[in-house]
């Protein structure tokens, strides 16, 4: 599949469904949920953009600030970003490890 | 300080360290159990050992966060498929997370907050939205983000939404003011 299919970022009719991975929304309800949920996405954006794996949309979304709005997409990942962080965040988000711990294996392919 | 206080604190704070290093070492999907990789980011700053591990704890998901980050992924695909049954695509067609701009493409800012505001899902029909739609748990607060909505229509009177990845523009009339849904990830 080619990079813009991946990314659902194509023509009209075809691929409008946007990859989403993460949103600040989804901690709301969980005590001081959205803080921590703000904290950890900045830190991971920062790290994403250290490696070279964020976009120009993820590194203009970066620039603008976090907060309650915010979501993790594919458009916002480079190609080789959506691969390896696209694919194995649930797994992330489940394995209760920090994320350079986790995701710096799949970096070394 | 006294020294017993001292020592209580140093002991405190080895039983912090310990503990973070015991979970980080947990064996990886692609490493074993106490194979040596990373870390250079997280020793960036000089921090010190205590930063470290702070920083690498806030990284991490706590087991709330990991059951609402499941939960919400269920909630938006629930939506999406109930709204893809009520607009079938073609003649609809259902956009994700579309940032609310103007008629040049720049995101329009609320003057109160300075901040943007994102939709979660909009149908459009033609170059026009008809629906819009915000999905989010039984109990959060969405009011901020309404408010947010409300006052960047208010400042502006042409809104325009965001799509295909920033490769578009669909327009959001003020019959398409977003609608709130509660969903029980369960139900």
């Amino acid at each position: 599949m080619d990079a813009s299919k991946r990314k659902n970022a194509g023509n009209p009719g075809e691929g409008k469904r946007l990859k989403l991975y993460d949103r600040i929304a989804w901690y709301a309800d969980e005590g001081n949920g959205t803080a921590r949920a703000i904290e950890r996405m900045t830190l991971l954006m920062k790290w994403l953009d250290a490696k070279g794996l964020l976009s120009d949309i993820g590194k203009a979304e970066l620039e603008a600030g976090i907060n309650e709005d915010s979501v993790l997409n594919a458009p916002m990942l480079t190609d080789r970003g959506d691969e390896v962080v696209g694919t194995h965040y649930m797994e992330w988000v489940r394995s209760g490890k920090g994320f350079e711990t986790f995701f710096t294996p799949f970096l070394k392919d | 300080m006294n020294i017993l206080d001292a020592i209580g604190m140093v002991r405190a704070n080895l039983r912090h360290w310990k503990a973070a290093e015991s979970v980080e070492n947990q064996a990886h999907p692609r490493y074993p159990a106490g194979s040596s990789h990373g870390g250079e980011f997280m020793s960036k700053g000089g921090g010190g050992i205590a930063s470290e591990i702070s920083k690498a704890e806030r990284g991490r998901f706590r087991v709330g966060d990991r059951a609402n980050a499941e939960k919400g992924a269920v909630r938006e695909e629930k939506i999406r498929a109930k709204l893809a049954e009520k607009y079938p695509e073609p003649p609809h067609e259902i956009h994700s997370q579309v940032y609310l701009i103007d008629e040049r493409g720049k995101r329009l800012l609320d003057p109160k907050t300075g901040k943007a505001r994102r939709v979660d899902f909009v149908v459009a029909l033609g170059k026009k939205a008809i629906k819009s739609v915000e999905v989010t748990s039984k109990t959060a607060d969405k009011s901020s983000q309404m408010a947010r909505e409300r006052r960047l229509r208010q400042e502006n009177t042409k809104v325009y939404g965001l799509i295909r990845g920033g490769k578009a523009k669909i327009w959001m009339p003020a019959s398409a003011k977003t609608q709130v849904i509660r969903v029980r990830a369960s139900d």
